[in-house]
């Protein structure tokens, strides 16, 4: 079964204080609840962060494994959400360098982008695969800016928090990835839209 | 005019992401530029085609795989414990140790062991004969040397000694009876 992806910063925001108390306390049926509310978060930017379902999937499985075992670590008076994106970042960074110690760089996007027939009309689902593609060719750093910013649709100053950067510096890396983006889906789709 | 110092600026300006004095300068220059308004007219419709990965869809069964694992892996590992129970198993802890230590340190006497159960052997088909206590001490006192002393009652009176005499003459067997007490 197919669901759309939600996402609103901090959903279910009413009820996570009381989960994340209960679940601090040793509650592990509130921890699943609290999981529950945020694996599509969770997965949904490591997918993009990662570029491959295996990859996000495995990434997803350690960012709630880490919350788990650092949840006592954090602070009620701030907001979860941004502090849960800051660990699937941080995840997503560990793997991607674990990844590319041990296998190429060829990921299944860029296989996907080089296997697009240029004369077909790119669908929706093509496009999708093809701004991975294209993600997957960014810095590191600015991939996370902008998936942040441009896809799960935060704030620059909260994108800035998360990254643990000056706001001026994920304003430049959003600036510079989205001018690169840009360059590679020209290259992609250029004349077909 | 050298625009590309412009681009920078446009591809924030065109989410939105300038404002006040910037926001002014870069919108007044698109309406002077047709080479910049094109680039920001390209840039919009790549950062619409990004934007597209918002309504994206997951496949329940992913989640359901990780909600799994995850669980899986939590079930064999402590629970989170709240910091009052940390505290307190410390507190238990020490309070194991410090009786320990004093336990040890006690002079204490070793429980009296139980009385060994006494086994009589088959005695209906064998011959019972009574002799003298002054015989039977002596034969007592070099027949018994491995018995454990706390096994050893404190007798008061003296022993009983039975002599079992068997079918086979070779084999003939001494039973010392104690009284019970003392």
């Amino acid at each position: 079964m197919l669901v759309a992806a939600e996402f609103a910063m901090d959903g279910g925001d009413t009820e996570v204080p009381r989960l994340l108390a209960q679940a601090k306390s040793g509650d592990l049926g509130a921890f699943e609840q609290i999981l529950i509310l945020h694996q599509r978060q969770v997965y949904l930017t490591a997918l993009r962060l990662l570029g491959r379902r295996e990859d996000a999937q495995d990434a997803a499985q350690e960012v709630f494994l880490r919350l788990h075992k650092h949840l006592r670590r954090f602070d009620d008076s701030r907001q979860f959400s941004p502090w849960l994106y800051r660990m699937t970042v941080n995840v997503c960074r560990d793997l991607a360098r674990e990844r590319l110690r041990h296998a190429g760089a060829a990921t299944e996007l860029e296989m996907a982008a080089s296997a697009l027939d240029p004369l077909a009309e790119a669908g929706l689902a093509e496009r999708k695969r093809l701004v991975g593609a294209a993600l997957a060719r960014l810095p590191e750093k600015e991939r996370a800016a902008i998936v942040l910013r441009d896809i799960e649709g935060l704030t620059t100053r909260e994108v800035a928090r998360i990254l643990g950067s000056a706001e001026v510096t994920v304003r430049s890396q959003i600036s510079s990835a989205r001018r690169k983006m840009k360059t590679i889906l020209e290259r992609f789709l250029g004349g077909r839209r | 005019m050298n625009c590309r110092r412009f681009e920078k600026s446009i591809a924030l300006y065109v989410e939105g992401d300038l404002a006040g004095r910037k926001a002014r300068r870069v919108g007044e220059h698109l309406e002077a530029c047709r080479e910049c308004r094109e680039f920001a007219a390209r840039l919009e419709a790549t950062q619409s085609a990004v934007k597209e990965l918002r309504g994206e869809t997951v496949e329940e069964a992913a989640l359901d795989g990780i909600r799994a694992r995850v669980l899986e892996r939590l079930g064999a590992m402590p629970a989170v414990r709240p910091a009052w129970s940390w505290r307190l198993a410390s507190a238990l802890a020490a309070a194991v140790l410090v009786a320990g230590v004093f336990w040890v340190a006690t002079d204490r006497s070793a429980p009296p062991l139980p009385r060994p159960a006494v086994v009589a052997p088959p005695a209906p088909q064998l011959a019972v004969v009574p002799t003298a206590p002054r015989a039977v001490t002596r034969v007592a006192k070099r027949r018994k040397p491995a018995a454990p002393k706390q096994a050893r009652p404190q007798t008061q009176s003296e022993p009983l000694l039975v002599k079992l005499e068997t079918s086979d003459p070779d084999v003939v067997i001494y039973w010392i009876v104690e009284p019970k007490g003392g």
